[in-house]
């Protein structure tokens, strides 16, 4: 198991405006050195797993409110042995990654389209904005009567999660477009097509990752919902159903893999997109 | 105001062609009820439901325990995120776990909070307490990173005090941090309320939705889908102007 500490919200460091004359403290917690963070990292996570498993032992907790973590661990194992939790994580995994494929494919085009014609962005974007901000669960009602209870809600949830972000934000990067380019280019004489694929395009390729990786983020709400609701087998459904048989180390254990791969998944996107935008000189806050 | 009619025509336009089409669509192939009712029914069943006090019980239902299960984390939160902004040690022991936690959909921990509280109002409130502190504890965290360290010194320079310090530097550079985590937080909160609502019955209209599905009454479904679907805009608008209005001193306003 990697130890390293989730970096996920770690921004760049400003450029630092202390006196340059100041002698660097020994443990100087706002400018660590990548050794530091990772000794500090895991002597974090350590005595967070050690307080884990010696309070509920030492305060005589019920296993049902907080097993100690050596019986999260041991859960694991069993899952592992039973084949219970790679199952699930293929099942969902899969469906996951074929549904983010599924929303990408449907939202580049079409928000290339929107961003690009003018009243179709007028007429289209404000109800994007609205499913975009909505909570999609109160989608799901709809979703679970016109689809019914199979997979596709699942594939449907996500695809409805994670389109909206990535066409906001595709349609919002051609109107930054440079408009400068755009004029230079129609000087001298190229035709609408011309003008999408040399300029639009380049231009929205990071947009399309920063927005994958939204989409990637609240994909794995809706996938989560669509499997407590409605799934028979996949991560979500397990963790319900462990948790309806009293079985909190099992929970716990699940709740664990579902952290690491979300931070995983996460990261993953950070890097794409990091990667995609390397041109540029920061990845959008958004 | 002309523009802001004609800027304003083409969704609405569009609105009007999608409901015009859903009834065209019942009228030709007429679905049955429970697939797709005409829209006129979804009003009328409404319309019912209003006068059998189903809607503003329901309402009144949910907006209590998202009343109640906002007020203690967002004002945990900005304690908290303060605390992260001044102490770097803090920061870095507590960042790891709060990330974790962000990066994890709220409602994955449900099924721990079952097991814990029950099935109840106290599960809802605290599902809606966990899924609203991190968002607004880690904007007010960045938020105190953003105060410019020249104007600090500037300031200590010409002998401000801590208290002039926290008033006039801190708290302005603060407030559009807290305008952000709180719309994260309050739509965060508001889809676990919804996913308890549903999933275990506690009442509300996320409950209203359910019973009508499983009963196949989907007009009344839809009629409730929709309410909640025009609530979730109105928090929307709420929270942005709010947003809006804490970040109004600075020039390049972030929508």
């Amino acid at each position: 198991m990697s130890t390293a500490p989730p970096q996920a919200g770690d921004t760049v460091a400003p450029p630092t405006l202390e006196p340059p004359g100041q002698r660097r403290k020994r443990w100087d917690f706002r400018h660590l050195t990548p050794v530091e963070k990772v000794v500090i990292g895991v002597a974090n996570l350590a005595a967070f797993f050690a307080l884990w498993e010696l309070y509920p032992r030492v305060f005589d907790v019920m296993p049902l409110f907080l097993p100690p973590f050596s019986a999260v661990f041991g859960e694991l194992v069993t899952m592992t042995r039973s084949g219970v939790l790679l199952d699930s994580i293929v099942i969902s995994g899969s469906i996951f990654v074929a549904s983010i494929a599924l929303a990408f494919v449907l939202a580049v085009p079409s928000a290339l389209a929107i961003g690009g014609i003018r009243w179709l962005d007028r007429t289209l974007t404000p109800y994007i904005w609205a499913i975009y901000t909505l909570p999609r669960i109160i989608l799901l009602p709809l979703v679970l009567l016109w689809v019914g209870i199979n997979d596709g809600v699942r594939v449907v949830m996500v695809v409805i999660s994670a389109a909206p972000p990535i066409m906001v934000v595709v349609i919002d990067s051609i109107r930054t477009v440079d408009a400068g380019l755009i004029r230079v280019a129609r000087a001298f004489g190229g035709s609408r097509v011309d003008l999408f694929r040399r300029i639009v395009l380049p231009s929205v390729v990071p947009f399309v990752a920063t927005g994958l990786r939204l989409g990637v983020i609240r994909g794995l709400g809706g996938l989560f919902l669509a499997e407590v609701f409605t799934a028979r087998r996949g991560l979500g459904f397990v963790m319900i159903e462990a948790s309806r048989q009293f079985n909190t180390a099992r929970v716990f254990a699940l709740l664990l893999v579902f952290v690491l791969l979300s931070l995983a998944l996460v990261q993953a996107s950070y890097y794409v997109e990091r990667r995609m935008s390397s041109w540029r000189e920061a990845p959008s806050g958004l | 105001m002309r523009r802001a009619v004609l800027d304003r025509a083409p969704p609405v336009l569009f609105l009007l062609v999608v409901l015009a089409t859903w009834h065209m669509a019942t009228v030709v192939r007429q679905f049955p009820e429970v697939v797709l009712p005409p829209p006129i029914r979804v009003l009328e069943e409404f319309v019912t439901s209003w006068q059998l006090g189903l809607v503003w019980d329901g309402f009144a239902y949910s907006a209590r325990s998202l009343v109640v299960g906002l007020t203690v984390p967002i004002v945990i939160g900005i304690v908290v995120g303060i605390a992260m902004g001044a102490s770097p040690l803090f920061s870095t022991l507590a960042k790891p776990y709060l990330w974790a936690l962000f990066a994890t959909p709220g409602i994955a921990i449900l099924p721990l909070f079952i097991l814990w509280f029950g099935i109840g109002d106290r599960t809802t409130i605290a599902l809606i307490f966990i899924s609203a502190l991190l968002p607004m504890t880690l904007a007010c965290a960045d938020g105190v990173r953003t105060v410019d360290p020249a104007l600090l010194r500037v300031a200590r320079a010409f002998g401000a005090g801590k208290f002039d310090i926290a008033r006039r530097i801190v708290l302005p550079a603060l407030l559009p941090s807290i305008g952000i985590g709180l719309r994260v937080a309050v739509s965060r909160g508001f889809v676990a309320l919804l996913f308890v609502e549903m999933l275990l019955s506690t009442g509300g209209l996320g409950t209203q939705v359910m019973r009508a599905a499983r009963a196949f009454n989907t007009p009344r479904m839809m009629a409730f889908v929709f309410s909640l679907i025009v609530l979730g805009i109105a928090l929307i608008t709420l929270t942005r102007s709010v947003e809006r209005y804490l970040s109004r001193w600075r020039d390049d306003v972030t929508v």
